[in-house]
């Protein structure tokens, strides 16, 4: 897989950006030959780490803004989303029960379950929400 | 947005419009489809036009079954594509909704 330099996203952490996140993950995607169905995950894993951001970092104060870097290292895209919001923590990672009305955490669950790896930090005021995805190339 | 519906057998077949069922369009969409909730209607959302869908897409398609139920009505959707199959079936959506693939078979999975 070939070399590619870091590529970044800054953004508005506010409503009508989703678009511009989706078009990134499109931008990050190209040229490795991958399949759509991966492409899909990485949408809607960045789709749903940058409307979380949205909805609730910044609920109460000024909005503020959403940046995500792109690097690759071997055959994986690394995503490290940042913003100076209130703390986050991504824990709960189970399908919820949604026959019976309970449809918290369905975002997290579906953003672990698009990209291969997810991790967490909370580091000088910020939130750092890492996310990797292996991109399996076509045959 | 103004989503296209014709009605089938008494089945209200809607078309949705938007390409992405987000949280950006997801407002939209409730206000959209507000009208055909209520009166206990038989509902076919066609989502042939929706390529993407994330997790406030498909809180959206739970309201609409939950309120279509509450007032004895009922919600099918058909025509999915197969990035919005993929999410569906992460989720399990089929288990909740009935997934269909033509408008005739949505309409048709409805008792008569």
């Amino acid at each position: 897989m070939h070399h590619r330099k870091n590529v970044t996203l800054e953004i508005p952490a506010r409503r009508g950006q989703l678009r511009r996140v989706r078009a990134f993950a499109v931008e990050c995607c190209a040229g490795h030959r991958v399949s759509s169905a991966v492409l899909a995950e990485v949408q809607l894993g960045l789709t749903e780490a940058a409307s979380n951001v949205i909805a609730h970092a910044y609920a109460g104060r000024p909005p503020g803004r959403l940046r995500i870097e792109a690097s690759w290292h071997g055959n994986e895209v690394r995503f490290a989303i940042t913003d100076t919001g209130c703390a986050f923590t991504p824990d709960r990672v189970r399908l919820p029960a949604i026959a019976a009305g309970d449809e918290d955490g369905l975002g997290v669950y579906l953003l672990h379950q698009s990209m291969d790896r997810v991790r967490y930090r909370r580091t000088n005021g910020r939130n750092r929400l890492e996310l990797v995805k292996i991109l399996r190339s076509l045959a | 947005m103004d989503s296209p519906s014709r009605t089938i057998r008494g089945v209200e077949v809607i078309e949705l419009q938007v390409s992405c069922l987000d949280a950006d369009t997801a407002d939209e969409v409730r206000k959209d489809l507000a009208d055909y909730l209520q009166g206990g209607k038989k509902v076919v959302l066609d989502l042939n036009r929706v390529q993407f869908v994330d997790s406030s897409g498909l809180r959206t398609l739970f309201f609409f079954l939950r309120t279509l139920n509450a007032s004895g009505g009922d919600l099918k959707v058909c025509r999915v594509s197969s990035d919005v199959s993929h999410a569906f079936s992460v989720i399990g959506v089929p288990n909740i909704i009935d997934v269909c693939e033509t408008v005739d078979d949505a309409v048709d999975a409805f008792p008569q």
